[in-house]
């Protein structure tokens, strides 16, 4: 197991009043699966829209997440 | 051709002097700058102020993907974007394009190029900040 900082931004950071969320993974993790844990860690993210990214690059569903790796949940995107 | 890319962010709103200064070469046959300004009716109304939010390291990454891909696409030699974080209010500017070439056929696909990708893909956000609310708004807006 290991311990892991999520980044969150803008409304998803509102929706869980905080920037960051903390999970403990398993040695292997998918990006899907670790979906499946912050959710069950946090609730209000059931209903929310997402995208993961895994060291600032956007992840597929399918992708393991690194060792020592940045994640951030990031709500659809509004720039310009 | 010597083709670049720059960007950055800026606290508050842009001018676009940066941008365009960075494009700036005797080999520019013509330069475009692209701004895109807040707007005073949102969502919720009529707007007071854009509150805008940025996740910077991927930004960075995900802006120069998208030079990359369009300095290969169109016949420009360089590209120059400057975009706003925090508080914009009406009628200033978020967010400044400049694209320069030898000649003037692709720089107004260029940034129009620019512009859709970085509304479909950059991880930047606004919210509305309104007399009635305030939303963050989703993507393409």
């Amino acid at each position: 197991m290991s311990h892991l900082r999520i980044l969150l931004f803008a409304g998803l950071a509102e929706t869980c009043g905080s920037t960051f969320l903390e999970v403990e993974l398993p040695s292997v993790c998918t990006v899907a699966e670790l979906e499946l844990l912050a959710i069950t860690a946090n609730p209000r993210l059931h209903h929310a829209t997402f995208r993961v990214a895994v060291n600032s690059v956007y992840a597929d569903a399918t992708d393991l997440i690194p060792e020592d790796a940045e994640v951030a949940f990031l709500p659809p995107v509004s720039g310009g | 051709m010597q083709q670049s890319f720059q960007m950055r962010l800026v606290d508050g709103p842009v001018n676009g002097h940066w941008a365009q200064e960075s494009i700036a070469g005797p080999d520019a046959g013509c330069t475009l700058v692209f701004f895109g300004t807040v707007r005073d009716s949102g969502h919720l109304g009529e707007v007071v102020h854009l509150d805008y939010q940025a996740y910077p390291e991927m930004v960075e990454k995900e802006f120069a993907k998208i030079a990359s891909e369009v300095l290969q696409a169109f016949e420009i030699l360089r590209i120059a974007i400057e975009h706003a974080v925090g508080r914009v209010a009406v009628g200033e500017c978020s967010v400044a394009v400049a694209i320069a070439a030898q000649h003037r056929k692709d720089v107004f696909a260029a940034a129009d190029k620019v512009m859709a990708e970085l509304k479909t893909r950059v991880p930047l956000w606004k919210k509305e900040v309104c007399v009635d609310g305030s939303e963050w708004r989703g993507q393409g807006s």
